[in-house]
C-alpha cells in the first residue's frame, strides 16, 4: 500500500495508520492468539431503532449508517480507532497538489453474487444519488465534487435569486473512470475532508442491476447483493435484522464474527433487561433513569461524542438583537451544575461549540462570570434585570430538555434576576418553529456529518439553511469561505477557530451548553470495539472472547 | 333485524369516509411535514422528495389521489420505512398485535367476569371488597409501571419467563408478560361492569322468580342472571377489542412486540401521512366492526331489544 503523503497531510491532520507493511495496523488490532476460534462468533446488539431502510443511498439515521457499515463498502472505510481513512475498495489513492484531483486506484474486489465491482459501479452509483428522482436527502454529501450540486438541483431555482440551475448534464459531473479500477474525481474547491466522505454511506457503491430490478425493495434479504463484510439474511420487522459474513468481501479472511444480530429497542429499559439476562452484548444507551445503577456496572463505558448541546437566540427580534444580553445570558450559565447534577453520564460542559478534535484547538468561550453578566446587562439597559421583557425558551418535549431548561432558567434568574418561561413543543412543531425563527430562545443540538470543525462552523454562515437565529456577520461568512479554499492544514485550522471565536465569544447568537457523550453497556466478551469520537465501530474489527 | 342490519351496514362505508377525510386533512395541516427534520434538508432537495411522494401537488389533487387508492386498497408507500408499503407494514405488524390481543382478550374476559360476577353474587363480602379494590389498582396504576414490574418480577428475578422479544404464535412464553400487563386495566374495567350489571339484575322480580322456582345458586346466576349482566360488558367490549387488537404502543416498546400499536404513534410523530390514515382507517374498521357485532349480540342477550 502506498498512501500519498502530501495528500493525506493536507486532507487530515489526524493521526493516521503508520504507512509501514501493508495492512500491518489491521493485524495489531486483531486477537493476539487463536482463543477465539473456538467460541461462537455471534454478535448481538441493540441498534435502538427498526431500520428505516438498508440503502446505504437513501438512509439518514445512525441506526441506518451502522448496518450499512456491515453489508457495504466505499472507496475508503474508517480505522476504527482514529477514524483517519484506510483502504476500503480503493487500495490505494493520490491527490493533485492542488487538491483538486483525487485518483483512487480500485482493488479487485466483487460484489456478494460473484460479479466484479468496478470504478463504472461508482459512477452509476453516484450518478444515481445525484438523480433528482432518487431525492437522497443526502446528496449533499457529493456536492465537493464538481458539477454535483448543479446536476442535483437541475432546472431549480437557485437560493440568491439568480435564475435557475442548468439542465441536466451527466458530462459535466467531475467523475471519470478512465479504466475498470481507476476512479478520477475532480472537485469543485479544495475540500479537506473529502476522503472522510468517502467513507460516508452515501457514497458507497450499490449494486444498479439489482436496484433497476427490484426498485425500493432491492435492499431485502431475498434480492440484496452488497459488497461490504457481511450480508443480511433476515429481516423480520421490529423484531430483528440478521447478518451472516459474506465469503466474497475482499478481506473476508480477516473477518472474525460469523453472525451479526441487530435488535431494534427504542426503550433503553427493555435492552438494559435483556443485557442483564445476557442476552444482548453491546447497547450504546442506557436508560436514563438507571444512570447511577449502569455507571457501577463494570461494563459501562462512556465517551466523548461528536456532537453539541446548545441554545439559539433569534437575534432578529428584541431583546436578543442586543449583543449584550446574549452575552450576558451566556456567562451567566454554570454549565457544571448542568453535567454534573441533572445528566450525571459524563457530558462535557463547554462554552465552544466545536467537540473536541484531532487537528483543531477550539478558543475558550465565555466561561461563568456572573459579575461581568450582570454588568453587561446593565449596560443593555436592564440593571438586575429591571425592565427586561418577558422572554420564552422553546424546548422539543423531552424531560431531559426540560430538567436542563428548569436549570438555566433558574440560573438567569438568580444571576440576573430576569424571568424566562418554558414553552415545549411536540417534535415536528418545534422544528418548524425554529426553522421560521417563530421563538426567543431555543434549545437545539447538531451531530457533525465529517470529522472536520467545518461541520459544525458553516451551519451559521448568512442564510444558512441551520442557522435558524437570524444571525448574519458578514467576516463570518468571510472565514468559512476562506477556510474552504485554503490547502494547507494548519491555516485552515486556524481561520476555522477564528470563526468559532467569533461565535462564542464575540457575537454568541447561540449558547453552548456541553458536548455530547455516548455512553452504553458492552459485555466483557466483545472485543475489538475501541472507543472514538463519532462512535464508528465497524464489524469487520470485532470479535467475541471465551469467557472463563 | 334484516332491515336494521342493512341500515347499519350501509352506515359503514360513510363513517369510514368521515373518517378518513378528517384524518386526512388533520394530519396535512398539522405543522411540520415528513420530511422536516432537525438537519434542515435543502429546498431544492426536499422539493425532489415532495414531488417522489405527490407532495407538490395541490391538496384536492392530493386527496382525490388518495381517495382513488383507497378504493383499490392500495394505501401508499410508508415516507419513512422506505422499503415498504403501508399495505405491507399492516400485513407485517397487525398479526403480532392480533395475536397478543387474542391473549389478551381471553385473559381480560376470564379474569374481569369471574371476579365481577362473584363480587356481584356475593355483594359486600370480603371477595367483594378485594376484588373491586384489585380492579381499582388495576384502572389506576397505567401499564408502564405494571410492565416493568412484572419483566423484573418474573424475567429477572425469577427467571421464569423472558423479559422481551416475539417469536409468533408458537413463542407463546413470550406472549404471557406482554399479554397480562395488556389484559389488567381491561379485566379490571369488565369486573367493575359485570359487578354492576350482576348488582342491577339480582335484584329484578325475573330472578326472584327462579329463586321461587327453587333453582339453585349456579342456575340461577349463569342461566338467569348472567345474561343480563353481560349487557353493560358487552357494550363495553366492542371498543375495547377493537383498541386490544391494535396494540398498545407502550406495551410493543415494553416488551418488544413488532405490533401496529407503535406504527400508529410513530407516524403521528414521524408525520408519516399514509401510515397513519394506514392505521386510522384499520382501527376504524375493527371498531365500527366490532360496535356492529356488540349491537347484534344485544339482541339474542336482551329479549327486550326490537330492531325496528
Amino acid at each position: 500500500m502506498r498512501l500519498a503523503p502530501l495528500a493525506l497531510l493536507l486532507a487530515l491532520a489526524a493521526a493516521l495508520p503508520a504507512p509501514a507493511g501493508a495492512e500491518d495496523w489491521k493485524a495489531e488490532l486483531g486477537p493476539e492468539d487463536d482463543a477465539w476460534k473456538k467460541v461462537e462468533q455471534t454478535f448481538v446488539f441493540n441498534n435502538g431503532a427498526e431500520p428505516e431502510t438498508l440503502d446505504p443511498q437513501i438512509m439518514t439515521g445512525v441506526p441506518e449508517h451502522r448496518l450499512a457499515m456491515a453489508c457495504f463498502e466505499g472507496l475508503v472505510g474508517h480505522h476504527p480507532e482514529t477514524l483517519a481513512p484506510v483502504p476500503g475498495i480503493a487500495e490505494r489513492w493520490t491527490v493533485s497538489p492542488d487538491g483538486l484531483v483525487y485518483t483512487f486506484h480500485l482493488r479487485r474486489s466483487q460484489w456478494s453474487d460473484g460479479t466484479p465491482l468496478t470504478a463504472k459501479d461508482f459512477l452509476a452509483s453516484w450518478r444515481r444519488v445525484l438523480e433528482p428522482k432518487t431525492a437522497a436527502q443526502y446528496a449533499y454529501q457529493l456536492y465537493p465534487v464538481k458539477g454535483a450540486e448543479a446536476f442535483n438541483k437541475q432546472g431549480a431555482d437557485k437560493p440568491d435569486g439568480s435564475g435557475k440551475y442548468p439542465p441536466a448534464d451527466w458530462s459535466s459531473v467531475g467523475v471519470r473512470a478512465p479504466d475498470e479500477h481507476t476512479l478520477v474525481v475532480t472537485l469543485e474547491r479544495p475540500c479537506a475532508y473529502f476522503l472522510d466522505l468517502c467513507a460516508f454511506e452515501t457514497l458507497m457503491p450499490v449494486p444498479m442491476a439489482v436496484v433497476e430490478q427490484h426498485g425500493d425493495r432491492w435492499t431485502r434479504p431475498e434480492h440484496i447483493v452488497c459488497n461490504g463484510p457481511f450480508k443480511p439474511v433476515e429481516w423480520l420487522p421490529n423484531q430483528r435484522v440478521t447478518f451472516a459474513k459474506n465469503p466474497r468481501y475482499w478481506d473476508a479472511g480477516y473477518v472474525k464474527l460469523e453472525k451479526i444480530v441487530a435488535l431494534p429497542y427504542e426503550d433503553m429499559e427493555t435492552a438494559y433487561k435483556l443485557f442483564q439476562q445476557g442476552k444482548i452484548d453491546w447497547m450504546d444507551d442506557v436508560p436514563a433513569a438507571k444512570i447511577d445503577e449502569c455507571k457501577r456496572l463494570p461494563e459501562f463505558y462512556v465517551a466523548p461524542y461528536f456532537g453539541s448541546y446548545f441554545y439559539r437566540f433569534n437575534v432578529t427580534k428584541p431583546p436578543f438583537d442586543d449583543v449584550r444580553v446574549r452575552r450576558a445570558l451566556a456567562l451567566s450559565i454554570d454549565r457544571e451544575v448542568i453535567t454534573r447534577d441533572i445528566l450525571k453520564a459524563g457530558q462535557v460542559p463547554a462554552t465552544h461549540f466545536v467537540p473536541p478534535l484531532p487537528g483543531y484547538q477550539s478558543p475558550r468561550g465565555l466561561a461563568y462570570d456572573r459579575a461581568a453578566a450582570r454588568k453587561l446587562l446593565a449596560e443593555a439597559g436592564y440593571p438586575d434585570g429591571k425592565g427586561f421583557p418577558k422572554v420564552e425558551l422553546l424546548y422539543n418535549t423531552l424531560e431531559a430538555h426540560k430538567l436542563v431548561a428548569e436549570n438555566v432558567v433558574q440560573q438567569w434568574r438568580e444571576n440576573l434576576g430576569i424571568t424566562v418561561s418554558l414553552r415545549n413543543s411536540e417534535w415536528k412543531v418545534y422544528l418548524n418553529d425554529v426553522q421560521h425563527l417563530q421563538y426567543q430562545l431555543a434549545r437545539a443540538a447538531w451531530i457533525g456529518d465529517y470529522l472536520d470543525p467545518n461541520t459544525f462552523l458553516d451551519m451559521f454562515v448568512t442564510g444558512g439553511g441551520n442557522n435558524q437565529t437570524g444571525w448574519s456577520n458578514a467576516r463570518y461568512d468571510a472565514l468559512i469561505a476562506q477556510a474552504a479554499a485554503e490547502v494547507d492544514a494548519k491555516k485552515r485550522a486556524a481561520v476555522l477557530r477564528q470563526a468559532e471565536e467569533l461565535l462564542v465569544e464575540q457575537e454568541l447568537p447561540i449558547i453552548p451548553v456541553y458536548i455530547y457523550v455516548k455512553k452504553g453497556l458492552l459485555a466483557d466478551k466483545v472485543a475489538g470495539i475501541h472507543e472514538n469520537v463519532r462512535a464508528l465501530h465497524p464489524f469487520q474489527y470485532i470479535w467475541i472472547e471465551p469467557t472463563d | 333485524m334484516g332491515r336494521y342490519l342493512l341500515r347499519r351496514v350501509i352506515q359503514v362505508p360513510i363513517v369510514l369516509w368521515i373518517l378518513v377525510t378528517a384524518t386526512f386533512f388533520l394530519m396535512r395541516y398539522t405543522p411540520g411535514g415528513p420530511f422536516d427534520m432537525d438537519k434542515q434538508v435543502d429546498p431544492a432537495v426536499k422539493a425532489q422528495m415532495e414531488a417522489k411522494y405527490n407532495l407538490d401537488k395541490p391538496m384536492p389533487v392530493q386527496y382525490g389521489l388518495f381517495l382513488w387508492d383507497l378504493v383499490r386498497l392500495d394505501l401508499g408507500p410508508s415516507f419513512k420505512n422506505k422499503t415498504m408499503t403501508v399495505n405491507e407494514i399492516i400485513a407485517a405488524k397487525a398479526p403480532a398485535s392480533a395475536v397478543l390481543g387474542l391473549y389478551a382478550v381471553v385473559i381480560a374476559l376470564v379474569l374481569g367476569l369471574g371476579a365481577g360476577v362473584v363480587a356481584g353474587v356475593r355483594q359486600n363480602s370480603v371477595f367483594d371488597y378485594g376484588s373491586m379494590t384489585v380492579a381499582m389498582v388495576g384502572l389506576a396504576v397505567p401499564t408502564f409501571v405494571v410492565g416493568p414490574l412484572l419483566a423484573l418480577v418474573f424475567g429477572i428475578y425469577l427467571g421464569w419467563l423472558p423479559v422481551a422479544g416475539y417469536e409468533g404464535m408458537d413463542g407463546l412464553r413470550y406472549l404471557v408478560l406482554p399479554a397480562f400487563t395488556l389484559a389488567l386495566p381491561f379485566a379490571a374495567r369488565i369486573a367493575r361492569l359485570a359487578r354492576a350489571g350482576m348488582l342491577e339484575v339480582i335484584h329484578q322480580d325475573y330472578i326472584r322468580t327462579a329463586w321461587a322456582k327453587g333453582l339453585s345458586e349456579q342456575v340461577v346466576v349463569l342461566r338467569h342472571a348472567l345474561r343480563g349482566a353481560m349487557l353493560p360488558v358487552v357494550s363495553f367490549l366492542g371498543p375495547a377489542v377493537a383498541q386490544i387488537l391494535t396494540g398498545s404502543l407502550v406495551v410493543e416498546q415494553i416488551f418488544g412486540i413488532p405490533g401496529i400499536g407503535r406504527e400508529f404513534v410513530q407516524g403521528a410523530t414521524n408525520r408519516d401521512y399514509t401510515l397513519v390514515m394506514g392505521t386510522v382507517i384499520l382501527f376504524g374498521v375493527l371498531l365500527v366492526g366490532f360496535n356492529l357485532l356488540v349491537d347484534i349480540l344485544y339482541g339474542f342477550l336482551d329479549p327486550r331489544i326490537r330492531y325496528a
